[in-house]
């Protein structure tokens, strides 16, 4: 063992500086008696691994990128208001809130992949109204009428793609399938209470009937696990 | 008349000229043969003469086109064509596949057998204990909210029955083995769907870990001799982490040395199903006081140079228990006590450097299991705060401290403490609040009444009890605290066969603090090896 006169404490052989103070430790006299069970029983079996530079998480791409967004929003916005007109920052506000929520926190949040496709699909089809709803020329209905219909039957389609690929999956695919699928009744209940379209639009029609078919399934055919995941996930 | 005898006895001259030519012959054949032989013999010497040298020339030669044939080899350089080229990156390719294959082998074997372990617990899920709840929203890069327990043994660890011994107790442990999942309102447990690897130490302690729905909350890794549990908070405290790392320790030396040993002491038997009192939320069953105390006041916070390191650096104090114990003794304190009110010596006077203003409180953890009669493995640990004043002389700090350390640590101060924490659960609007709202709100109170009012914290394992055979295979014990945003120092300890171990966890780059409780220590005779995972000329800033 060494010794270090300083701080009067003794350290490993293979250390030349003491760890407290940075004096060195050469005095090998002084640790010839001092604590003998650290030199018989313990020195000899502890090494410490050599790890180089390490660095701090490297979370520049989500905190950076939404200091990024945040100011090119700002920057947008006073743009906008200078020139005023249409408000065209609106797209860019909506743009950046789907990159960072489908991508960024896509990237960092390491989520079950039925919880990003139901994410997804929230996230998109959220966007899709609010591009609807800044159009030049107003709300025109694309969004409700092919634009979120054609996206959760998207998300629908691969969770039971997901499930049938592999039947013995978690609860989770089948809570995300369940959510999704009362997503997908929105648009048609929404057409019909405001009497939006005129005629027969076969895609909120058909996704209207196939989420209620989903339901159907999948509350027959798996009661006891939807019963669970919906116990843990809202218990309170 | 003539004789007979006289004509018989005379040989003529012919006869006498034959008689010489005869004898002549004779010699003469005589002398071929003897020419002949000698002849012979000469032919017969030359002749291995000539073997043997034939035979040493044949060995020179061979072995100096052995020596040519050498350095030949050795001024030949390889030709790099575009063949042979080609055929060693296929050849590198071919290995590397097979590396690959052989790896999803193993964890192919791995993930079959924790769905078995999962299949087998399926069903299983548990809310989080309500001291749980606050790490995962306190989770920063600067706090980890995780703790390491770790071991020294006799021999090097052997990483495949490390893995075999960790993937059979993940069953019996459920609530610490299993991965955050988060609700509507809480977050709940469940079990990993990836099992728990054994990792080489490649990163400082208590470096980050990936809380997610898919990773376990334990993390395991090993280097030379040592092997090392890293915990997040959320899954258990130190007690339940101790009965945890022996189960696992003693399965380990079950499958290194073949014997079935069964001294269960302060662990549990791998194969037994987990039993309720185990996975009970103990804090539920405390009796619920009005909190007579009010908001505790701001405390002293050491300032350094933040590393930049991922995780916290290591500085440890070995010395002998028997040794310490004593010494405490002459102040009247126990282990527990005497190092509190060392640690409260050295803040002060890291105050008086620092020129703080603010009081030095020392938070030290308790396990609250004996006063409830609990034996559950999840968190069940509350804490009591020692305030050093304004006492500047050690003799009066240890005084102090012994006289609060008595105050404080007894079943009705621990009632009122975590009284509001339990009722702030049962509450009716917080249950109902979102999620992201209460991590946030968590968070603020967090900061607000948990690390301000602290200057650093204590938590003390005490001697930890362990099977008999385990001082074959164990030298030592060690336990450390990760790194916290204002709490800069923290320190933990614990002491096994004789040994007795303290840990630094430091953020900062600065090692005062460690070098004046050392040094202390040393000044009332202590006799302290010191180690650091982190070389003096190490750390850079921030």
């Amino acid at each position: 063992m060494n010794y270090c006169t300083e701080c009067k404490v003794a350290v490993s052989k293979t250390i030349s500086n003491c760890p407290l103070c940075g004096s060195y430790t050469g005095d090998k006299e002084a640790a010839e008696d001092f604590f003998p069970q650290y030199r018989t029983e313990l020195e000899p079996y502890v090494s410490y691994p050599k790890l180089g530079k390490i660095n701090a998480k490297n979370t520049f791409l989500q905190t950076g990128l939404l200091r990024i967004l945040l100011l090119v929003i700002a920057i947008c916005i006073t743009i906008n208001l200078l020139i005023g007109g249409y408000f065209w920052a609106g797209h860019v506000i909506s743009s950046a809130f789907v990159i960072y929520i489908c991508v960024i926190m896509t990237i960092y949040k390491n989520r079950r992949f039925y919880l990003q496709i139901t994410v997804n699909s929230f996230v998109w089809s959220i966007y899709l109204v609010i591009v609807d709803l800044l159009m030049p020329n107003g709300f025109s209905g694309f969004s409700l009428l092919y634009g979120v219909p054609g996206v959760i039957l998207a998300g629908i389609i691969l969770i039971d793609v997901m499930i049938a690929l592999n039947p013995s999956s978690t609860r989770g695919y089948y809570f995300a399938l369940l959510n999704s699928c009362f997503w997908g009744l929105i648009p048609q209940i929404l057409i019909w209470s405001m009497n939006w379209a005129t005629g027969f639009i076969w895609l909120p029609f058909g996704l209207f009937f196939f989420s209620i078919a989903n339901y159907c399934i999948v509350i027959f055919l798996c009661y006891r696990h939807v019963k669970s995941e919906y116990k843990r996930k809202f218990h309170f | 008349m003539p004789d007979e005898k006289t004509k018989r006895t005379k040989p003529t001259k012919a006869e006498k000229a034959a008689a010489i030519k005869l004898k002549k012959e004779q010699a003469a054949v005589k002398r071929n043969t003897q020419k002949q032989e000698k002849e012979q013999a000469v032919a017969a010497t030359s002749l291995v003469k000539a073997e043997n040298t034939a035979a040493k020339k044949v060995k020179k030669q061979y072995l100096t086109e052995k020596k040519n044939n050498t350095q030949k080899a050795k001024k030949v350089k390889i030709e790099i064509t575009p063949k042979t080229k080609k055929q060693y990156t296929v050849q590198k390719k071919a290995l590397a596949k097979d590396l690959i294959k052989a790896e999803k082998a193993a964890e192919k074997e791995l993930q079959q057998q924790l769905m078995k372990n999962l299949e087998a617990s399926s069903d299983f899920w548990s809310t989080l204990d309500n001291a749980g709840q606050i790490f995962p929203a306190t989770q920063s890069p600067d706090m980890n909210s995780l703790f390491r327990l770790s071991t020294v043994l006799n021999k090097p660890v052997d990483k495949q029955l490390l893995q075999q011994a960790i993937v059979d107790i993940t069953p019996r442990f459920p609530t610490i083995t299993c991965a955050l999942k988060q609700g509507i309102f809480w977050c709940f447990l469940e079990p990993p769907i990836k099992p728990i690897k054994v990792l080489p130490m490649t990163q400082l302690p208590c470096a980050r870990m990936q809380i997610d729905s898919k990773n376990s909350m334990v993390r395991v890794t090993y280097h030379g001799n040592e092997i090392a549990v890293e915990y997040f908070h959320t899954a258990t405290d130190g007690t339940g982490a101790v009965t945890f790392f022996n189960t696992l320790l003693h399965r380990y030396f079950c499958l290194v040395s073949g014997i079935k040993f069964n001294d269960y002491t302060n662990c549990v038997n791998y194969l037994d199903i987990p039993k309720p009192s185990e996975l009970e939320d103990s804090y539920l069953g405390m009796d619920i006081k009005k909190r007579n105390k009010s908001l505790d006041k701001s405390a002293f916070h050491l300032k350094g140079t933040h590393l930049v390191q991922n995780g916290v650096r290591f500085i440890k104090g070995i010395c002998s228990s028997a040794e310490l114990k004593n010494l405490a003794a002459k102040y009247d304190a126990t282990v527990g006590q005497f190092v509190t009110a060392v640690l409260a010596y050295t803040m002060q006077q890291m105050k008086k450097l620092q020129k703080g203003t603010k009081p030095v409180t020392i938070s030290v953890a308790a396990n609250l299991r004996p006063y409830y009669m609990s034996k559950t493995f999840r968190n069940f640990v509350s804490y009591f705060v020692v305030d050093a004043q304004e006492y500047t002389e050690f003799e009066d700090v240890v005084k102090t401290t012994i006289k609060q350390s008595k105050e404080q640590n007894n079943k009705e101060f621990y009632d009122e403490l975590v009284t509001l924490n339990v009722r702030a659960q049962n509450n009716f609007f917080i249950k109902m609040m979102p999620l992201p709202l209460k991590n946030f709100m968590l968070k603020f109170a967090f900061v607000l009444v948990g690390e301000r009012s602290q200057s650093m914290m204590l938590s003390n394992l005490g001697q930890i009890n362990a099977p008999e055979f385990f001082k074959d295979f164990v030298k030592r014990y060690e336990f450390g605290l990760g790194g916290t945003k204002q709490k800069k120092v923290n320190a933990s300890c614990c002491s096994f066969n004789g040994i007795f171990t303290i840990t630094f966890a430091s953020i900062i780059k600065e090692r005062t603090f460690e070098t004046i409780f050392f040094q202390k220590l040393s000044e009332l005779g202590l006799e302290v090896c010191v180690e650091s995972n982190m070389d003096f000329r190490e750390g850079a800033a921030k």
